[in-house]
Order: structure tokens, then sequence, then C-alpha cells
């Protein structure tokens, strides 16, 4: 009997990168093109600095989460394959909780620029009390 | 489209005046203007305004419509850079009673307020005419 162990890392590492990675930026993409929308309400249609900014928001928001999926890997010996399935289990858990995380608080931060946008553009908050008869007369 | 706002404040009362000029001051998202009520050219640019212009804040905008005390507070801030959001928060349903009741208040109060201050005896304000107009 082999009584060694295999040294089944490399797959269990692999497959947790195979996953978070495209994982990462298909949120990612999701919220560029459809946090546009948003931006362009918060920035009166203003695309150049709608496209900046989503740009932005987008830069940071990759850095963080690939920044906490490659802290993430950690040293874990792992010799059998339910103990990949663990580790990948694990560390993919844990990354889709935080890039969930994110999402809605980029949510938030988007539809409340998008919220005072638009206040910003709106009509007056109340109505006039009266008219002048001047403006009455020249209406009527 | 409202473009300009005309604000006739009280310029018997110091407290006013100096709203009035601080409102000149602040970063505006239209054209805004303060002129004393007293001032002999608003009877002749507005004619038949309402009587309660005399003893309220009185806002006419570029349409004809007269905004009288908080509608007028309102309007005034809504002007403003920083204060338009607050002049939506402030005209919501659950805030307005509120904001109707310090308005009038700080109408009310006004005399005293310049009395306190030792804000009155400005018969002849300097911020009245031409030096006010924002």
């Amino acid at each position: 009997m082999d009584t060694e162990l295999p040294n089944l890392t490399l797959y269990a590492y692999g497959s947790y990168l195979a996953i978070t990675v495209p994982l990462t930026v298909w949120v990612g993409r999701t919220l560029v093109r459809n946090g546009r929308i948003f931006l362009l309400d918060a920035f009166a249609q203003n695309h150049e600095l709608a496209d900046a900014v989503n740009k932005l928001l987008a830069v940071g928001f990759y850095l963080i989460n690939l920044g906490m999926v490659a802290r993430n890997i950690g040293y874990s010996e792992v010799s059998d394959w339910p103990g990949v399935v663990r580790y990948a289990a694990d560390n993919v858990g844990w990354a889709m909780l935080v890039i969930g995380a994110m999402h809605f608080f980029n949510l938030f931060v988007l539809s409340r620029m998008r919220k005072n946008g638009l206040r910003l553009a709106a009509t007056p908050p109340v109505p006039p009390t009266t008219t002048l008869p001047a403006r009455r007369e020249s209406l009527a | 489209m409202i473009h300009h706002l005309t604000v006739l404040y009280d310029e018997r009362c110091g407290f006013c005046c100096r709203c009035a000029a601080w409102l000149g001051r602040q970063p505006r998202l239209i054209h805004l203007e303060c002129i004393a009520r007293g001032h002999p050219s608003v009877e002749h640019r507005f004619p038949g305004l309402p009587a309660r212009s005399r003893a309220e804040l009185t806002v006419v905008d570029d349409q004809g419509g007269v905004y009288l005390g908080d509608d007028a507070w309102l309007m005034a801030m809504w002007a403003l850079f920083d204060w338009r959001l607050w002049s939506f928060r402030l005209a919501s349903p659950s805030l307005r009673p509120f904001a109707r009741l310090a308005f009038s208040l700080v109408g009310l109060l006004r005399h005293p307020v310049n009395a306190l201050a030792g804000l009155e005896g400005e018969p002849a304000p300097p911020c009245e005419g031409e030096a006010c107009r924002a």
C-alpha cells in the first residue's frame, strides 16, 4: 500500500482561482455595463464624465477583489479529493460573499448618486403661492 | 423652466438684510437677485404683488409666480447649490409642517432678534439697492 499521500494542493489552488477570477471579472463587467445608466443620470447625461467615473469604479472593484482573492490562497496542504473540494468551496464562498457585499455597496452608491443628480435637475419643490395679475391676464 | 428668481426682503429688518447678503454670497444654480421690498422699483417691476408680501419673505420667479412665506424660503434654498436637496427634503409631506413652523417662527421673531442682537436701527440698510444685487 502506498503510504505517501498524493499532493493535491495545486489542484485545490487551481480550482479556486479558476472559479474566483472569472467570477470577479464577470461581476465587474456587469457592474460597468449596468452602472453606466445610473451614472448618466447622476452626471446630467454627461457621457464622458459618466464613462470616466465608471472606469475608475471598476478599477477599484477589480483591485480590491483580485487582491482579496490573491491574499486568500493561504498555505494549506491538501492530500485528498474531498480536501480539494473543501478548500475550494471555503475560499470561493468567502470570495463570493465579499464580491456580493461590494456589489451591493456599489449599487447603493450608484443609486444615491443617481438620486442626487436627478434631484439637482428637478423642478421647484413647491408651486407658486399665487401669480402676478399681469401674468394671469396673459395666460387667460 | 425657471431661470431667474427675485428675492424681496424686508429692508427695515437688519437680520433680513444680513440674510439677503448671505444669500448673495452663496453658490447658485440659477440666477438670484435680492431687492429690498420697499425699493421703488419693486412695485413697478412686479405690479399687483399681494399685500402679504409686505410682511413676509417673498420670491418672484421669471414667469410671474409669487412665493410667500415658507414657499419663498424653499424657493430661495432651491436656487442655492448647497441647499437644493434640502429644499426638496423640507418640501416633502413629512417635513413640510416643521419647515412651515420654523420659517414662520423666523418671520415672527425677526424683530425681537433684531432688538436682541442690536441689528435694528438701519432705516437705510447698507445692502439696499445695487450693492445687494446678486
